[in-house]
Parts: C-alpha cells; structure tokens; sequence
C-alpha cells in the first residue's frame, strides 16, 4: 500500500550531486573541548596552586574584620584576604582565617608581625585615615625567619618599624619609663634621628629596656661612648646649686623624647681606683669603655636624668669615705655635692643612722663618694701638678698627712633659703687629732661642727641670757618702780603741800619775770641809766 | 512512515529543491543552487558532544571565578555570579537574585544536562517519548541566548562605568568564561540534529548507521 503511494511520486527527481566526506572536520571539533579543558585545568592549577599557606591571626576584637573583603596588606599591596572570621574556643579572642597569596608565602614565618590598622590619632601624628572609607586592614611586617608558624596574634599597636628601613637597634636601661612610649622620638643635635620601638620590663622589674631604632646615616654617631638622656618634659632641679629648668624642644616637652650626644674630647683615665675597698661604681657611666668607636647593634646603654649627668667626665678614681655627724643632717640628701672648698670633688651617696650599742649615742653616718682626680693640685713653689698617687700605699700616706694637717667634713649650708645643705671639706688645723683607722671600711673622715651649728649655738646662748635677764628684771626692778611711781603719784596729788609750793614759787617766778622785764625795756630806751641812773621823773 | 530518508530523497535547505539520493551516500550538492546537503547533520553526535564537554569544563571557573571586578575608593571587589545573586537576595531585591539566578545559574545547568541526556538516549537508540524529547530540544534553543544577559549587564557596565579612581569596572576571568558557555552551547544545540531523536522511532534497525555518525 505505501509502495504503491511512494513510488510514482519521487521517481522522476532529479538526483543530488553525491559529495566526498570531509574526514578531517570531523575530528577538528575536539580541539574546542581539549583547549576548554587545557584552560580549565590551568585556572585550577592556579586556584589550587596558586594559593598560599592559611593561617589564623587572632584579634582583641573582630571589629571591622569581614570575612571575604578585609584584606591583608603588605605595603599597602594585598597578600591575602580574610576567609572567615570566628571566635577562639575560650571566646576571649577574634580568630581570622586567613589565605595568602602564593607570592606571600614567606609571610607565615614566626618573626612576621600582623596587627589591624584603623584611623590613629597620636601626639606624633594621624595614620591610617584611608581606612575611614573602605574599613580597617590587616597590616603586616614580613619576618625574616626560617621557622614557619601559622598561627599569629595581632600587635595591639602597629609597630613603628617594618624590616627593610636602614639603621640600627640599641638598648637604653632606665629606672623608669618616664614619659617614653613607642614612637618617642630621639634627638640628635635636636634633630630627629629615630624613635622608641619597644619597652619592656626586665624579668626582675628592676629596670625598663626601651629599645631605640636610629635610622641611617645618623646610627652613625652613636659609638661606645655616647650618652643618651631624657629630653622629654620640664626637668625641673631645686639643688644645692640652686634652680635649674631644661628642655630639650617644645615637642620634646609635649611628646617626651631621649637625646644623645657623644662627648667632644675623652681623657685616657688613669687605672681605677685601687684602695682597700671593693670598686665602687658610682655612676654607670663607668662602664662605658673610654674607646670612642661605633657602637654594635643592640648595645646597651644607660639612660641619664639629663644632659648635664649625661655629659659630666666620668670618674675614674673614686673613694668611698663616711663621715659620722652627730648633729642632725637635715637638708642633706643623696646626691649633695662635696666641697672642697668650692670645688666640687664627691657627691653625697647614702644618709644613714647608727647608734653605739653601749653609749646610745647616735650618729648619722653619711656615706660620700670623693673623686680625687676632679682637683688637680700644683706645687705653689715650682707649679707643676702634683700627680694623684697610684699606689694603695702612697694614697693612705698622703691621706694621713692630710687628716693630720686637719683634713675634716663639715655640714655647710648651701641655701639658707631652701635649707639645703652640703659637705664641705677643709682644713681645719684647731680640731681634735685622730687617727685613721685603715682596717674599718669605709675609711672615716672626722666632722667639724658646722658653721651653722656655731650660729646655732651662739644664738641659744644668747637667747638664754636673755631670758635670765627678763627673769631678773621682773623679779627685782619691777617692784621698786612700781614704789618709785606710787610715791610721785603721791607728791603730784592736787592737794599736796608741794603743789601749794609750787604755784606759789611759780607765781614769784612770773612776778620775777615781769620786773625783768622791766628793766629790759628801761635799759633798752635809757641805756644810760645803767650809768647815771634812772632819770627823775621831772627830767621827762 | 514515510521520511526522505527511507526514501532516498532529500530536500535542499537554501532552495527546497527535493533531489534523489544514494541509499549509502550522507553528503551531497544541491544541483539546483549548490549548497551543501546533508540526509542528516554528518557528526552530529559528536560534535555536540565535543562541545557539550568544553561547555562542562568551563562552565566550572565561569561560576567559581569573578565576572565582574568592582574599583572604587574603597577597594576592588570581586563578584562572582553566585556571590552577585546572594548579594542581591541579602539586599533586598529577590525578584532581581531569582531573575540573576535563573538565566545564569539555572539555564546553563539545565541546558548543558538536557544536551547531555539527548545525545545518551539518541545514542542508546532509546525510543522513550520523542515528543517530549523534541520539545526538550526545542527550549533548549530558543532559551539559550538569554543567558548572556549576565554578559550583557556587564561588559554594558564595563563600558560605561569608567570613572577613573573613583569606580571602574572590568570584567573578570569568570565572565569570559561564562560566555564561552553560552556560545558552545548555543552552538551544541544548533549541531544536535533533532531528527536523530524519530529516526531510531521510524525504523530502529534501517538507521543505525546514520546515528552512530
């Protein structure tokens, strides 16, 4: 039936041109699915490979930290990005998960710092002001360490320094940290030549460690023997030498601030101090060697209250002496000049009281440091300086003749104003002799009763006196004056006999008074009549 | 039934001349207008599938990589289509994600796996509903193009927005990836031949040869 229908239909078609296969077209289209596959596998390859190490950075607070838009950077260039953003499993802390680029893989070593950067407003300056628009940023300071670590803790603050700034790191000891901080700058002949990069405690708590980066060139000057001072606020010093006040600069004043200088010129010291006592280190300064050479890397240094301490010579001869004061000490303290005779040759060290377990006499025993080089002594004679003996042995001789020539302390008043009072050495030839006792340490030098004490005393003498003066005026001279008043009181009375007679005699008197009268004014018309007598009364 | 091909006849496709043809012969010249013809799309099956397959491998970073590269003041950011339609969800606009998400996520998807289960059931010479499997392939061609609307959207925002620092645009490693989907697709779709799907329902034995090409 189909067979039927289809046949005469399509039988007088004409036939279509038969055409070759194209072989080849057949297989070319695989190259499409072979280049979407070599594209595939290189942009997984670069996904997969391509990524850095994950670490986690863990945060005091998660705020502003995005997962998937904070962005991790490196001098301001993008090293990772936030992956997630959780909480520690004590919920103390923000845990970022972090992925890094591949070309940041070095980051997540032990010595690579992280910390958020956010708008900072400090008193040296405004950072991070970009971060007001596009939120907060990790930032972050590559370490340069072997040691891999995945796992970090944000800085609190972010650090002054990023590795790869020329300079160098020193440590400065200090008592206190004082007014420093991170970032307090350092001075250098007031200019600013780095800053403070880290404090911390040392693990007795006995001292601060600030550690100060000085950028290059100006590392340069720091050597051995630099001192470094605090430049920061108003030192203010009420001394025995009066009033002081120093600044460093105003921005020193307001920020704090450490300066530092090398002394110009430095004396080749003559060997330490060598007398029977254990060497005494008065100052740290000491322990700077006198070799005038650039300082290594992470030197330490003392800290000085201020310039002055700073750049004072050190002393490489020191003796320590106590002098027993019976009277009281006040107005003296630690660090009270010692004077011979206006030089300034020691410094008080330790104010102490002792008593004698027998007598209960007390004294104050003042521990001073004598630095017997500071006085360089000539021969009146031929006028060449008189060397300073090197020998234990030459130096207690000298020192015997000195005391038996009268060398003796005495508590002097620096400022009768303020009561502050200093140690004065002298000689004084009338005072009592004793004899050194070379075996007790330290060496004792015998006190003089001040001069004040002198004044002290001659004015409770005559205050005394003066007491028993008043005593002796009231007990007998009072009672006869009050007698002596009584009976002129008696006689001035106005019915007394006397004050009859004294008007009467007054009367006379004015009666005596007028007949002079008289006569002076006869004599003055008629000087003759003293002569001739008065005129008859006819003659006129 | 009746169909060119148990006829031996073709019709050309420029001229609608019907010719005569070989039993064996699949390729052939018009002689009327010298077009090309063929009884059926000569390696249809394996060009769709070469394609459906660079379509699979790239449909992955066209999805996993950013398409679109946001430069403002604030920041670069990188969108991807999926993170685009999240972002518009979060944001309020759900007609917009569901609107994002159908022509870039869902048609691409459905498309690629409704190519992929036409050729299986052409291939296993299945008999299973040609209809539906017609219609299939009908929606799959018309609704192919309209999943370069992600495209449209940003290589138009790449053009226009250029403000220098202040916001530009640039489109991403996914996007160019994401429109390379589009066209294998489109041209996968146009490479399948739909008349493979009722030869096997004709005369599953005569046409053996022809949809094994």
């Amino acid at each position: 039936m189909t067979d039927k229908l289809q046949e005469p239909n399509f039988s007088g078609l004409p036939s279509a041109v038969a055409q070759a296969k194209h072989r080849w077209s057949a297989r070319v289209i695989w190259i499409i699915p072979i280049v979407a596959i070599t594209i595939g596998i290189s942009l997984m390859y670069k996904a997969v490979v391509d990524h850095g190490p994950t670490i986690t950075i863990a945060f005091a607070s998660g705020d502003g930290i995005i997962a998937g838009k904070t962005n991790v950077k490196y001098k301001e260039v993008n090293i990772g990005v936030v992956k997630s953003v959780g909480l520690s499993e004590d919920h103390k802390q923000v845990i970022a998960t972090i992925q890094l680029d591949k070309n940041a893989e070095d980051f997540a070593n032990e010595k690579t710092r992280f910390w958020i950067v956010r708008p900072r407003i400090t008193a040296s300056g405004v950072s991070g002001l970009g971060t007001l628009l596009d939120g907060p940023f990790i930032g972050s300071d590559l370490g340069l360490s072997s040691a891999k670590k995945t796992d970090f803790v944000a800085l609190d603050v972010p650090p002054i320094l990023t590795a790869g700034i020329p300079g160098r790191e020193f440590i400065i000891k200090s008592a206190s940290l004082g007014s420093h901080s991170i970032g307090t700058p350092v001075y250098f002949r007031r200019l600013i030549v780095g800053q403070v990069v880290a404090f911390e405690l040392d693990k007795e708590g006995q001292s601060i460690a600030i550690r100060v980066f000085i950028n290059a060139p100006y590392d340069q000057y720091v050597t051995n023997n630099t001192r470094f001072w605090n430049a920061s606020g108003v030192d203010i010093t009420l001394g025995a030498s009066g009033f002081q006040l120093q600044t460093e600069s105003l921005v020193a004043v307001l920020a704090g601030g450490i300066a530092f200088e090398t002394p110009q010129t430095i004396e080749e010291q003559g060997t330490l101090a060598s007398m029977s006592q254990e060497p005494v280190m008065p100052a740290p300064s000491n322990r700077i060697p006198p070799v005038s050479e650039r300082a290594q890397v992470d030197m330490v240094f003392p800290l000085f209250q201020n310039r002055t301490l700073a750049m004072k010579q050190p002393d490489s001869v020191v003796h320590r002496y106590v002098i027993n004061f019976k009277q009281s000490v006040r107005g003296l303290s630690a660090g009270a000049p010692v004077e011979f005779r206006g030089v300034n040759i020691g410094e008080v060290v330790s104010i102490g009281t002792a008593v004698d377990p027998k007598t209960f006499e007390f004294v104050q025993p003042v521990e001073i440091y004598l630095y017997p080089e500071r006085i360089q002594v000539r021969s009146t004679i031929t006028g060449v300086v008189m060397p300073y003996p090197k020998t234990k042995g030459e130096q207690l001789k000298l020192l015997k003749m000195y005391i038996d020539k009268g060398l003796r302390a005495q508590l002097r008043a620096a400022s009768l104003l303020t009561g502050q009072q200093y140690v004065g050495i002298d000689f004084f030839p009338n005072s009592p002799k004793y004899d050194l006792n070379i075996t007790k340490l330290p060496l004792e030098l015998q006190s003089v009763p001040g001069a004040f004490d002198d004044f002290e005393q001659s004015l409770a003498s005559t205050i005394k006196s003066t007491d028993k003066l008043v005593k002796k005026l009231e007990a007998e001279v009072i009672p006869e004056l009050n007698q002596a008043l009584k009976n002129v009181s008696a006689v001035t009375a106005s019915d007394s006999p006397m004050q009859t007679d004294i008007r009467d005699s007054l009367r006379e008197i004015t009666k005596a008074a007028g007949s002079m009268k008289t006569l002076t004014d006869m004599l003055d018309q008629q000087p003759q009549s003293l002569i001739f007598g008065k005129p008859a009364e006819s003659a006129k | 039934m009746l169909t060119g091909i148990s006829q031996n006849i073709i019709g050309c496709e420029t001229c609608g001349l019907a010719q005569s043809t070989l039993p064996i012969q699949l390729h052939y010249k018009c002689t009327r207008c010298g077009s090309s013809m063929h009884i059926r799309k000569p390696n249809s099956i394996e060009r769709t599938w070469a394609l459906v397959i660079a379509s699979y491998v790239l449909i992955i970073p066209a999805n996993l990589m950013p398409v679109m590269a946001t430069g403002s003041l604030f920041g670069t950011e990188k969108d991807t289509i999926f993170g685009g339609v999240l972002f518009l969800w979060d944001s309020g606009s759900q007609i917009l994600a569901i609107i994002l998400f159908t022509a870039s996520i869902l048609i691409p998807f459905s498309k690629l796996f409704s190519l992929t289960f036409l050729l299986i059931s052409v291939q296993q010479r299945s008999t299973w509903k040609p209809r539906v499997r017609a219609k299939l392939y009908r929606m799959v061609e018309t609704i192919g193009r309209w999943s370069m609307i992600d495209i449209y959207v940003a290589t138009m925002l790449t053009a226009l927005v250029q403000f220098g620092n202040l916001m530009s645009i640039r489109a991403g490693t996914g996007a160019i990836a994401f429109a390379t989907v589009v066209v294998l697709t489109i041209f996968a779709a146009k490479s399948f031949d739909p008349r493979l799907i009722w030869d096997v329902v004709d005369s599953p034995e005569n046409n053996k040869e022809i949809s094994k090409e």
